[in-house]
């Protein structure tokens, strides 16, 4: 059972990929951690991952380094929420 | 018909550059000071659709180009922040709006501190803004290193979101944030963490690499604009 934090920071992922992307609400409420990102849906291209970085950092009250980003981080739904809840919620 | 754009220049000490307007020419009408480098490009269906918004809520809008954007003579690289603050000021004088709305990096221009009534959408430091468009080069190009980034703020002019960026700008934005006044409103979208006195559904379209209308955000605006200056 997650914790409310993590719910909170699943939300507010889901809710940037919406926003900034401009996917579809009901499309990205069936992500799963297994769903791909990166390479597999188009609207994530290198020219959007920079805003995507950024808009979660601001919503979530976090801040990435350059070093701590890694490729693979957006290769999953699941690593991303990895990702976000680790710099979130510790 | 949809209302026409009028176009004049104006002055700001050391060039001269546009300011369009839109809506009613006598009442009540604001000057916009819009977002800054890529950020503007991302929004500029959104300033259009917002000033058609206000025209046909009665209120007049002003939009400034600033120097080295747009149409403007000045080249970018040479541009300076005092050169901003002074297009910003100037612009203001010339359209006699009384009221001003700033959006994002242009609440880092606002007259507010000189006591102008202002309505800021989305105000964002300016750390965040150069920090967003460094890291959107270095997600796409290798070679921009941590000593090119570096570099950005020391040699320069550097191009950052296809704005060719001098360090001395790069500089005052990386250091600017809004700064206070009394008869400062501030507005965000739903969801911004930041602290506001109010908050209007939608997305962050300065965000979006293929940027979007969103009329129901730019009515939204126009709704809460008009409401401030009632």
């Amino acid at each position: 059972m997650a914790s409310e934090g993590a719910i909170e920071v699943e939300e507010t992922l889901r809710a940037v990929l919406v926003d900034v992307l401009g996917l579809d609400a009901g499309d990205v409420a069936e992500f799963d951690e297994n769903t791909e990102l990166f390479g597999a849906i188009p609207e994530l291209d290198s020219m959007a991952v920079a805003g995507l970085l950024t808009e979660i950092e601001d919503r979530l009250g976090i801040w990435i380094e350059d070093d701590e980003f890694e490729a693979e981080m957006l290769e999953s739904f699941g690593n991303l929420l990895a990702f976000a809840r680790e710099k979130a919620l510790h | 018909m949809p209302p026409a754009p009028r176009f004049r220049r104006y002055d700001w000490g050391k060039g001269q550059d546009w300011l369009t307007s839109l809506g009613p020419e006598d009442g009540r009408s604001i000057l916009i000071v819009p977002p800054l480098f890529e950020e503007l490009n991302r929004t500029r269906k959104l300033l259009s659709d917002l000033m058609r918004a206000l025209a046909g809520r009665g209120i007049g809008a002003h939009l400034p180009e600033l120097p080295g954007t747009g149409e403007s003579e000045t080249i970018l690289a040479d541009a300076n922040w005092d050169d901003w603050k002074a297009a910003v000021a100037a612009a203001s004088n010339v359209c006699d709006a009384g009221a001003v709305v700033a959006v994002r990096g242009g609440c880092l221009l606002d007259t507010a501190h000189q006591g102008e009534k202002t309505l800021r959408f989305a105000p964002v430091e300016g750390k965040r803004l150069i920090r967003d468009l460094v890291r959107s080069r270095s997600v796409t190009d290798k070679a921009f290193d941590a000593e090119a980034q570096k570099a950005v703020f020391v040699t320069g002019p550097t191009m950052l979101g296809g704005y060719p960026i001098g360090a001395e700008l790069a500089c005052a934005v990386r250091d600017a944030e809004p700064r206070s006044g009394s008869s400062v409103t501030v507005v965000r979208l739903e969801g911004d963490r930041g602290e506001a006195d109010s908050h209007i559904a939608g997305a962050p379209l300065w965000r979006r690499a293929e940027p979007t209308g969103d009329p129901a955000l730019s009515g939204a605006l126009a709704d809460n604009i008009a409401a401030w200056l009632s």
